[in-house]
C-alpha cells in the first residue's frame, strides 16, 4: 500500500516534468521568446495545427505545421509561423519579406528556407502599432532563418 | 458583503438599475454593430488573401529547384486561407471595438 502510495506521488511529479521537457512543435520553436518579447508577444499563447496540402500534378501531398502565437488577453498582434516540407536537395533562397494594409489592418510576411523546409512568418496587426512591429519583425527574420538551418 | 450591508438598499437598487441598462444598451449596440463588421472584416480577409497569394507565388517562383517550387506552390491556398482567418479576426475585434465604443 505505502509502494503504491509512493508510486502514484512520484508519477504526478514526473509527468509535469516530461510534459516541461517535451519538444515544442518545430514551427512553435523557430521563434524565440526574445522575438515574442520584442514583438509584445511575451505572452502569449501558442495553437499548432497541421493541416495537409493536397497533390497536384507536379507536387505530391504534404503536410504543413502552422504556429500561431496570439496574446493571452486580446487578440493583437498575432504571429503565425508556417513550416512546410520541400523535396528538393539544398534548396536554398534569399529571405524576402513584404508588407502591406487593407483598412486598419497591417500585414507583414517574411518567406525563406531553413533545412529543407519554407519558413513562412506572418504577423497581423492593427495599422497603429504596426511600423514598429513589422521593422523588429524584418529586422530578425534573417538571424531567425539562420538560426533554424543551423538547428 | 459587508460594503454591500453597509449601501442604503435605494443606492443598491439604482446601481443595480442603471448597471442592467448600461449591459442592455451595450448588447443591443454589440447586435447593431454584429452584421456590419462581419461584412467589413470578410470584406478585408478577402483583399487579405489575394496579396498573400500573391506574395507567396512571387517567393515559390523565385525557388530554382522545380520539385520545390512546385511543393511550395501546391501550399499557398492553404497558406493564403490560414492568414486570411488571422486577419478576419483581426478585422472584426478593431470594427466591434470601434463601433461597440462610440
Amino acid at each position: 500500500m505505502r509502494h503504491h502510495f509512493f508510486a502514484v506521488t512520484l508519477m504526478s511529479c514526473l509527468f509535469p516534468v516530461a510534459a516541461w521537457a517535451a519538444p515544442a512543435p518545430a514551427s512553435c520553436s523557430l521563434i524565440d521568446r526574445e522575438t515574442l518579447a520584442a514583438l509584445a508577444l511575451g505572452d502569449a499563447v501558442t495553437k499548432v495545427e497541421h493541416k495537409t496540402v493536397p497533390a497536384t500534378a507536379q507536387a505530391p501531398e504534404q503536410h504543413a505545421e502552422v504556429c500561431t502565437f496570439t496574446p493571452r488577453v486580446g487578440a493583437s498582434p498575432s504571429l503565425s509561423v508556417m513550416l512546410l516540407p520541400l523535396p528538393g536537395k539544398n534548396v536554398s533562397a534569399k529571405p524576402v519579406c513584404n508588407e502591406g494594409a487593407v483598412k486598419s489592418v497591417g500585414m507583414a510576411s517574411c518567406f525563406g528556407v531553413a533545412r529543407g523546409n519554407m519558413v513562412t512568418v506572418s504577423l497581423v496587426s492593427p495599422k497603429a502599432a504596426f511600423a514598429g512591429l513589422n521593422a523588429t519583425l524584418r529586422a530578425r527574420f534573417a538571424r531567425l532563418i539562420d538560426s533554424g538551418a543551423a538547428r | 458583503m459587508k460594503i454591500f450591508s453597509r449601501m442604503p438598499f435605494k443606492s443598491l437598487a439604482t446601481a443595480g438599475a442603471v448597471a442592467m441598462l448600461v449591459s442592455t444598451a451595450y448588447a443591443a449596440t454589440y447586435q447593431q454593430c454584429l452584421p456590419s463588421c462581419q461584412q467589413n472584416a470578410q470584406a478585408v480577409a478577402n483583399q487579405a488573401k489575394i496579396s498573400y497569394t500573391t506574395q507567396q507565388t512571387n517567393y515559390c517562383n523565385s525557388l530554382t529547384d522545380p520539385a520545390a517550387k512546385s511543393a511550395c506552390l501546391a501550399g499557398v491556398p492553404a497558406y493564403a486561407e490560414q492568414q486570411s482567418q488571422n486577419v478576419y479576426t483581426q478585422a472584426f475585434n478593431a470594427c466591434m471595438r470601434d463601433c461597440t465604443s462610440v
